[in-house]
């Protein structure tokens, strides 16, 4: 069996196994939508609180349940004696849960894409929007990262906090930079250079850590 | 000689514990015994082996081949039990067969029907469900029914109520008549050793103390009781490996047992009461109180 292979089927293990909780933030996902679409002001701002907090947690639950749990639970032992090296299952994991959390992220960005562009909401705050997003998914690949090199449920969590700490100040001073302030408001998506820096900065942060994480992981000399 | 495992100088440090210059070989085809108290070593010796701890120093080569480099090649000849290990409780027996069977092409799939039957086994239900015997044999199910080349066992009978201990024996005494296939197994049993291995070695404080074939071992070990008076030559002597006096006997526990030995003996005065075979748990506790390589 290749080691593409090999990964592909650690992925799709960690798949099914995860699979029902998964759908049940999916289905609280969509009620949260469903609340937005409602166009009421109150149903709006439960909806898009909703939103926030179950897309955090599910990027709690993908990094507790897949990495840490699957430690405490032994059942990475059973992984790692069938044929598969210790970077095949940094890879399957790594890949897994950047998978499980694209499902329902990506279902949250293009619900909110759609409702910018297809409601009264000016269609200028897209950007600030999808800087936003991508703030939340640099943030979880981050967490993840970290979660796979100190192998500790009370640091993640420490970094998860830490980070959602930040996501706030995040909204908030994008939201007041020269390029992306003036067209918040407006009917026109601007990708200023500010905006398109901002961006820049967040795949960078997700690369720096994905390699930073690889680079740590192949010097292990203990895998369990 | 073809090698199922061979371990030379290997070293780990971890923490307060450490594998010291260990040195170990396992023809293929032959079952060894690995015994050993808590702390031992004997877990470490098997991640060693399975490639799942890079030692500091040494080579470990298994199946011919240096681990942990060759791991994925090595592991598909392997099956690695322990106690360590649990499967995902979450999801049914069959699940996890069909994983296994997906990543192995040896998997038998008869086999593992007629594994199911011996060991009462329902593939349908979750393994959170599995009492803790019920997981052992579920595990050596999914290890047996690949017909792995090289089988590692880390106590594999530890915790096991008598009924499902002799299950697994038994089907582990099926596996072993397949001559190609070599067999590690750890465990604090040593009766179960006894009845199963043609080799055993003895690891204590991280260190190999002692590695024979099982007759050598049983052949060379005896209980002697003698009467007489214990004089200064008796703990002098590297045949003897224990001496305790019980009046009006001495009891002399020997390893280099043999007709000259018992003759030494009587020649210093000493008159034999009885000379009795010893249990491997017995030769074994001797061997680490001693401390020494017999």
């Amino acid at each position: 069996m290749s080691r593409a292979r090999m990964i592909a089927l650690l992925v799709i293990k960690d798949w099914q196994v995860y699979q029902k909780q998964l759908a049940g933030y999916v289905a609280g996902m969509v009620l949260a939508l469903g609340l937005i679409g409602t166009g009421k002001p109150w149903a709006s701002s439960a909806g898009a609180l909703l939103l926030l907090v179950l897309q955090v947690v599910v990027g709690s639950f993908a990094i507790q349940s897949s990495l840490l749990t699957e430690r405490k639970q032994q059942t990475l032992a059973f992984i790692m004696s069938l044929p598969v090296s210790p970077m095949d299952v940094y890879w399957g994991k790594l890949l897994a849960n950047l998978a499980i959390y694209m499902l329902p992220f990506s279902l949250v960005t293009g619900g909110m894409v759609a409702m910018i562009m297809l409601t009264a909401i000016p269609d200028g705050s897209l950007v600030w929007m999808l800087l936003t997003a991508m703030f939340l998914f640099a943030s979880f690949s981050a967490s993840l990262c970290f979660a796979i090199v100190v192998e500790s449920e009370g640091w993640n969590t420490f970094m998860m906090l830490a980070l959602m700490t930040l996501l706030g100040p995040f909204m908030y001073l994008v939201a007041q930079l020269d390029g992306i302030a003036p067209f918040i408001r407006g009917d026109r998506v601007v990708w200023s250079p500010a905006a398109l820096g901002v961006l820049a900065a967040e795949c960078a942060a997700i690369a720096i850590a994905i390699g930073l994480t690889s680079w740590l992981q192949k010097r292990k000399t203990s895998f369990l | 000689m073809s090698l199922a495992i061979a371990l030379h100088g290997v070293r780990k440090q971890y923490g307060e514990f450490a594998l010291h210059d260990v040195a170990l070989t396992l023809p293929l085809g032959q079952v060894m015994g690995l015994v050993g108290v808590n702390g031992a070593g004997k877990s470490t010796l098997m991640r060693l082996l399975v490639g799942l701890v890079r030692a500091d120093s040494g080579t470990v080569d298994v199946l011919g081949k240096p681990m942990p480099d060759a791991q994925v090649e090595v592991k598909q000849q392997i099956g690695y039990a322990s106690d360590d290990i649990r499967l995902y409780r979450g999801q049914s027996l069959r699940w996890h067969m069909d994983l296994i069977g997906q990543i192995y092409p040896a998997w038998d799939e008869t086999y593992a029907q007629d594994l199911l039957s011996r060991f009462d086994l329902r593939a349908s239900q979750k393994l959170g469900g599995f009492s803790h015997g019920q997981r052992v044999k579920a595990l050596l199910l999914l290890i047996f029914a690949r017909h792995p080349r090289l089988l590692l066992l880390d106590e594999p009978t530890t915790g096991l109520d008598p009924v499902a201990r002799a299950e697994v024996l038994g089907a582990l005494a099926d596996v072993l008549r397949d001559e190609e296939r070599s067999v590690l197994f750890s465990s604090h049993n040593t009766a179960d050793i006894e009845q199963l291995a043609d080799s055993i070695t003895f690891l204590h404080g991280g260190r190999v103390v002692a590695s024979d074939d099982r007759e050598s071992f049983l052949d060379r070990w005896r209980r002697i009781l003698c009467r007489g008076s214990i004089d200064t030559w008796l703990g002098e002597d590297p045949g003897i490996a224990s001496i305790r006096e019980s009046a009006p006997f001495i009891e002399i526990k020997t390893h280099a047992f043999d007709e000259s030995f018992l003759h030494g003996l009587r020649h210093r005065g000493l008159e034999i009461v009885s000379v009795e075979p010893m249990a491997l748990e017995d030769i074994f506790v001797t061997t680490v109180r001693r401390g020494a390589n017999p």
